[in-house]
């Protein structure tokens, strides 16, 4: 264990890569909703659940930050969220938005509220957003400089914060309803916006510009997020990467995104370009390219959290401070894990205690002898603090190949402990009982840990294992699980005898009940 | 129409009171802010506003006024207080509290109508909001916060 001044220097000199699981994701969503969504109210508030109900569009990008974990999850308690949000948002904000004067305000809310309707089917949210953006864009188009829409109806200047989500609202608008003449919209905003603020030399997008013509250069991360989203939308992949590399390579700071201050509309632009930067990774296969810088960020958001509660502010250098902070402050962090996948789930070990210092790669199940911990980044004699998830076990032992005093873990450990500190030379890593997992290779939504015996579609679900929804499991050594197709050990069955990160297309999302034996 | 008896100011409680006791603009001399109400009217007030040609804001306020529908209505007469609000805020804050019985949508209007007014002078702005009733105060604040966030950005650059 490196003393304490040695770790400070650390922590701030060097941010972790690789250190966060999927089941973190649903840690942060939950614990921002414990700080700061009130259910009688149907809003996300300002600072802890008080101080008012946050802004109009902070509340919109805060529920834009639900229908991401629900993208990642499936979850109905999350879909059931975002119906309450949007219908608090309606009402303290009405069904027609034109009363704000902020001609983006409205973009961002159309954009919520058309993902709220891809995800619920609640037509009253399909409809709102198209009449508003009607309306906006009604108000905010015209010929001036080329096109593009006004920021405000002051109509002082053309901004990229109106033209990238107006572009996303209208191109969401066509998808829902076929209706090609937004996607006219969307592209003709793009191609202004392309044409008078992207500098297509060095990827960045510049803020707006004034009535008078004159561009005013600031470049920020939402804005570059946008810009990408609406290039993807449309199949300008060039533009895209560009302003990726541009953001990547010149706007963070050792991989990390700007900080900014937690009170105003910075703290949640970070979370904007991820939303948009995740999805075009995605979309376009890119997880080579740009999958470690994303989860570098991610990872960072996760280890400035403030582990009292779990809350993880929009400064990406330096740990939550105590004290009272600002929803839209924090909505950054909660946004990264929804929006980055992680590598999967597994234990880290770390050089420093705290989680401090360099951390290893991600070790799943199995026993490594010190070469293979090597391997995965774990000197001989290294390890002073570990991350264990639920349900698992490692044991550490003092010599290799599995032999010599050893302890055991079976949840994080800040300290390993005076006597096994820098003392591991092998382990041994495994479950204690059988995990399900959502998607393939241990990735998205996993299930509780889960003992031996006969369980039923209702008592599986009470275990966090829905109905037909299973694609990877951990199985201990030695136990069997059964897989069934229907409820109470019915139907065609399928027998996994050790981890599987892929159960195979004829059982994919298929179990109703299973027998643990 | 009452125009001047409002910008006195109303002490009930909770209710919102006009920006201040400038004497505000007659409706008649303001046809620009008519056209422009009339090229937002359609997507959220209904076609009736479309009707009119070459109308002053009397003329469009008449009109708004006579739209059966309740919720329409007032979406109408928001829009004429908002778009308004660009031009002179203070006869649209009047115009407003004349014109939509308190509640969600004055209030929301009112915020508009601050938001319009704090870009040309916050300190007015900040004043009225001061006075508004506590709820709508928070918000208003926080609003005005935000613009004023954005100024300093612009003024240190």
């Amino acid at each position: 264990m490196r003393n304490l001044f040695y770790s400070v220097i650390a922590v701030a000199c060097s941010v972790p890569t690789f250190a966060f699981w999927p089941a973190d994701a649903t840690t942060i969503f939950n614990s921002y909703n414990n700080g700061f969504y009130v259910g009688g109210a149907n809003a996300y508030y300002k600072n802890d659940t008080s101080g008012g109900r946050s802004g109009f569009w902070s509340q919109a990008e805060e529920i834009e930050m639900v229908e991401d974990s629900y993208a990642l999850t499936g979850l109905t308690g999350t879909r059931d969220m975002i119906t309450a949000l949007c219908n608090g948002f309606l009402t303290q904000n009405g069904s027609d938005w034109t009363w704000n004067t902020f001609n983006d305000d409205i973009a961002w809310a159309v954009i919520a509220f058309n993902r709220a309707y891809q995800m619920t089917g609640n037509t009253t949210f399909r409809d709102r957003a198209r009449s508003n953006f009607d309306a906006m864009y009604a108000r905010a188009y015209d010929t001036a400089l080329g096109g593009g829409l006004w920021w405000t109806t002051g109509k002082t200047s053309k901004n990229a914060c109106i033209n990238g989500p107006a572009s996303i609202g209208a191109y969401l608008i066509y998808q829902i309803y076929n209706d090609s003449s937004y996607l006219t919209k969307a592209g003709n905003i793009y191609n202004w916006e392309r044409a008078t603020l992207f500098n297509a030399s060095t990827g960045q997008v510049y803020d707006n510009i004034s009535s008078g013509g004159v561009i005013q250069t600031w470049v920020f991360t939402y804005n570059q997020g946008t810009f990408i989203g609406a290039a993807n939308n449309l199949g300008h992949t060039s533009d895209a990467t560009l302003a990726a590399n541009c953001t990547k390579n010149t706007l963070c700071t050792g991989g990390i995104l700007p900080d900014a201050g937690e009170n105003g509309d910075g703290g949640g632009f970070n979370g904007i370009f991820l939303r948009h930067m995740a999805k075009y990774m995605k979309d376009r296969g890119l997880q080579g390219s740009y999958l470690a810088w994303l989860q570098q960020n991610a990872n960072a958001a996760w280890n400035v959290r403030r582990t009292s509660d779990n809350l993880s502010w929009c400064n990406w250098r330096s740990a939550t401070p105590t004290g009272t902070r600002y929803s839209f402050g924090c909505v950054n962090s909660a946004i990264a894990l929804q929006v980055i996948p992680a590598d999967g789930e597994g234990v880290f070990f770390y050089q420093d205690s705290d989680f401090n210092g360099v951390p290893s790669q991600l070790l799943g199940t199995g026993s490594y002898t010190l070469a293979q911990l090597q391997a995965k980044g774990v000197s001989d004699n290294w390890a002073s603090s570990l991350r264990v998830p639920s349900g698992w076990q490692v044991t550490m032992y003092q010599n290799d190949n599995f032999t010599g005093t050893s302890w055991t873990f079976s949840a994080d450990s800040t300290f390993v402990g005076a006597a096994a500190n820098d003392q591991m030379t092998s382990c041994k890593i495994q479950t204690t009982g059988v995990i399900f997992y959502q998607d393939i290779n241990y990735g998205g939504s996993r299930s509780q840990s889960i003992g031996v015996g006969n369980y039923t579609m209702s008592q599986l679900a009470a275990k966090g294992v829905p109905n037909d929804w299973a694609t990877s499991l951990r199985v201990p050594p030695g136990r069997t699980v059964i897989m069934y197709q229907n409820d109470n050990f019915t139907g065609t069955s399928w027998t996994f005898n050790a981890d599987t990160s892929w159960i195979g297309s004829a059982a994919n999302d298929q179990m109703t009940s299973c027998k643990i034996q | 129409m009452r125009w001047f008896c409002l910008c006195a100011g109303l002490v009930l409680a909770g209710a919102l009171i006009g920006i201040d006791e400038v004497k505000p603009r007659p409706p008649e001399a303001t046809r620009s802010i008519a056209r422009e109400v009339l090229e937002w009217g359609p997507a959220t007030a209904g076609t009736p506003l479309l009707e009119l040609q070459g109308p002053t804001l009397a003329d469009v306020i008449a009109k708004a006024r006579a739209i059966p529908d309740l919720e329409s209505r007032e979406q109408a007469l928001v829009q004429i207080a908002v778009t308004w609000a660009d031009e002179d805020s203070t006869s649209a804050a009047d115009f407003l509290l004349e014109s939509v019985p308190p509640g969600q949508t004055q209030q929301n209007a009112a915020l508009g109508i601050m938001q319009r007014l704090a870009v040309k002078d916050m300190d007015r702005a900040t004043a009225w909001a001061e006075r508004f009733p506590e709820e709508l105060r928070e918000r208003a604040l926080a609003e005005l916060a935000r613009i004023s966030q954005r100024q300093r950005l612009v003024l240190t650059q």
